[in-house]
């Protein structure tokens, strides 16, 4: 089977095109990403940006597969959740393409494609999922037909912490230079942990606004950056690595996966490979180019529910801004 | 599961207490602790401590943090976990009792209570059994509450029930803290919620307004309603969730 994906959520305009029955499994994967002037993304101008990319992302995909589109079985489309404006363009696109060439639609929760790909690139079978991006950050496990939200961030992600408080401090945009983080690369230099920088666990939700207040307020203090940084990401990476190990004990899995665009970290990585070996588990971190939002994984995503029956009508297929990812059946598992 | 047991314990392990009285006797300072699980943050252990029976918790350190932010945490909670364990004590909230707390090595030894924690009985209890316990539940956390505690981790699971007195008791405060802020004490609310949404759906009447109940009775009627406002707009506040969805034609798949 055959399906071209596209993903428009938020900054990332991308279209993949997944072989389910070919070795290569991956036969096209394009992508173009808005990257503002300055500040965070602004839904509008990522949405405009989009519309001019979009078709052309769609044509090169096309051609990089080196297939004509009478042979894609299904379009995917991801619905949400994610930026409105951006997710529009996509959902148009994605809606043209199924009526023109009388293909089947296919609708994708963006946060369950992350999983599906992560399981199928991670070769896990059922792990506690840490899924950690610049919009979310929840620690998630299938149970009883659903992935499950066992914890999540109450107010800010920590992908949207970092960039934060680096943009605030003058470290960004770009947040991520070769693969680490600028906060990260801050952190290198960083000697002493500053005290009195607020650690928030709430049973299984973690909470990062605080934290952000208070480090850039000590920064404007005169608070040495380097040591802001390094308490920084010590605190907020631990705080999930602790959420993430009392699902680990709750849920009595023995796989720990990473998905979504933090977990490219190698800091990270470290940290939750030595977690992994406290608790026998073992770990699977997404390849980077595959953890960050992707057509490809809303390719798979498409194969996966096109296998269970699951397309919709392109007059229904309305984009969901707050499309919660525990709001899916899961019923190709 | 083998863990290496910090030196602290190592050393009870080897000492004995002598007791002159008519004849000499000789007690154990701690007997050889059997793991009983092994947590997010520590280690739960089964042992005897100067011949009670005993929990040891012992908050490991994590090689995977900086060694000065890890022993701080460590000790940090294990003092505040002790200071709540004794301050409800005192003012009527059963929990086991602080034996022994070293605050360097983030190790509490406390009273262990022989019985079952309340989501393995909740399927097997009668109503109005489920009732009462649901009550003192609510009366403890309104007591701790009214005494600036919040509890941080208030589900089923942390209830347990004596099997000698059926008597209600709280444990784990691992995630307590002292704090005057109302949304802090709505939270543990909304945990406990949570907790029975979550594994006892079809109890979900009784123990919620049981509860409530029994908070009502220490706190006072105004007290809940302020409580129950904060709640829901916690509840809101998760993301992407349905109270908060925008109107739009969507219907789930």
């Amino acid at each position: 089977m055959i399906v071209l994906g596209i993903e428009s959520t938020a900054h990332t305009f991308g279209v993949g095109i997944v072989d389910s029955s070919s070795e290569k499994f991956i036969i096209a994967d394009e992508r173009e990403q808005y990257i503002p002037k300055h500040g965070g993304i602004h839904p509008r101008e990522a949405a405009r940006f989009f519309a001019e990319k979009g078709p052309i992302v769609v044509g090169r995909a096309l051609a990089s597969a080196n297939i004509d589109i009478d042979r894609i079985d299904g379009i995917a489309i991801a619905l949400g959740p994610g930026l409105g404006p951006c997710l529009r363009i996509g959902a148009t696109i994605a809606r043209a393409l199924s009526i023109y060439f009388r293909k089947p639609l296919i609708p994708v929760n963006h946060a369950v494609a992350h999983i599906e790909i992560g399981l199928k690139l991670t070769n896990l079978s059922d792990p506690v999922i840490i899924y950690l991006s610049g919009g979310n950050t929840a620690i998630v496990a299938y149970i009883d037909k659903r992935y499950r939200i066992f914890g999540e961030t109450l107010d800010i992600a920590l992908g949207n912490l970092l960039d934060t408080f680096a943009r605030e401090v003058g470290l960004g945009p770009p947040y991520v230079i070769n693969g680490v983080h600028v906060v990260d690369r801050c952190a290198e230099s960083g000697r002493r942990i500053v005290r009195d920088l607020p650690y928030v666990v709430k049973g299984q939700d973690v909470a990062f606004s605080g934290l952000l207040t208070a480090a850039l307020r000590m920064y404007k203090n005169g608070v040495d950056l380097n040591d802001l940084c390094l308490t920084l990401r010590e605190i907020a990476y631990n705080s999930i690595l602790e959420v993430g190990a009392r699902c680990l004990m709750h849920t009595r899995k023995s796989e720990v996966m990473v998905v979504g665009g933090v977990a490219a970290s190698p800091i990270l990585r470290e940290k939750l490979e030595i977690l992994a070996k406290i608790y026998s588990a073992k770990l699977g971190i997404v390849p980077p180019r595959y953890a960050v939002d992707n057509g490809v994984m809303i390719a798979w995503m498409g194969v996966l529910e096109m296998y269970s029956g699951i397309t919709i009508e392109p007059e229904r297929a309305l984009v969901n801004q707050r499309w919660r990812l525990d709001e899916v059946d899961v019923i190709w598992r | 599961m083998e863990i290496e047991l910090p030196e602290l314990l190592k050393n009870m392990i080897r000492e004995k207490l002598y007791i002159y009285a008519d004849d000499i006797k000789s007690i154990d300072i701690l007997s050889e602790p059997l793991i009983l699980s092994i947590g997010a943050e520590a280690y739960i252990l089964r042992s005897r401590f100067m011949g009670i029976e005993s929990v040891i918790k012992w908050r490991f350190p994590k090689p995977y943090m900086p060694p000065e932010l890890d022993r701080e945490f460590r000790s940090v909670r294990t003092e505040t976990e002790a200071k709540i364990m004794w301050k409800s004590l005192l003012i009527g909230v059963k929990t086991s009792v602080p034996l022994y707390v070293d605050i360097d090595n983030a190790i509490i030894i406390m009273t262990y209570i022989e019985g079952n924690t309340l989501r393995e009985l909740v399927k097997q209890t009668e109503d109005e059994e489920l009732c009462k316990v649901c009550h003192e539940i609510g009366v403890y956390t309104a007591k701790m509450h009214m005494n600036g505690i919040s509890h941080g981790d208030l589900t089923t699971s942390n209830v347990l029930i004596d099997s000698r007195e059926r008597q209600v008791y709280l444990i784990d405060f691992g995630l307590a803290s002292f704090g005057r802020r109302a949304e802090d004490y709505a939270i543990d609310i909304h945990i406990f919620f949570r907790s029975i949404e979550s594994a006892h759906i079809a109890r979900e009447k009784i123990m919620k307004e049981c509860f409530l109940d029994g908070y009502e009775a220490i706190s006072g009627s105004g007290e809940v309603s302020k409580m129950l406002r904060i709640v829901n707009d916690i509840r809101k506040r998760g993301r992407y969730v349905a109270e908060r969805k925008l109107k739009s034609e969507w219907r789930s798949l």
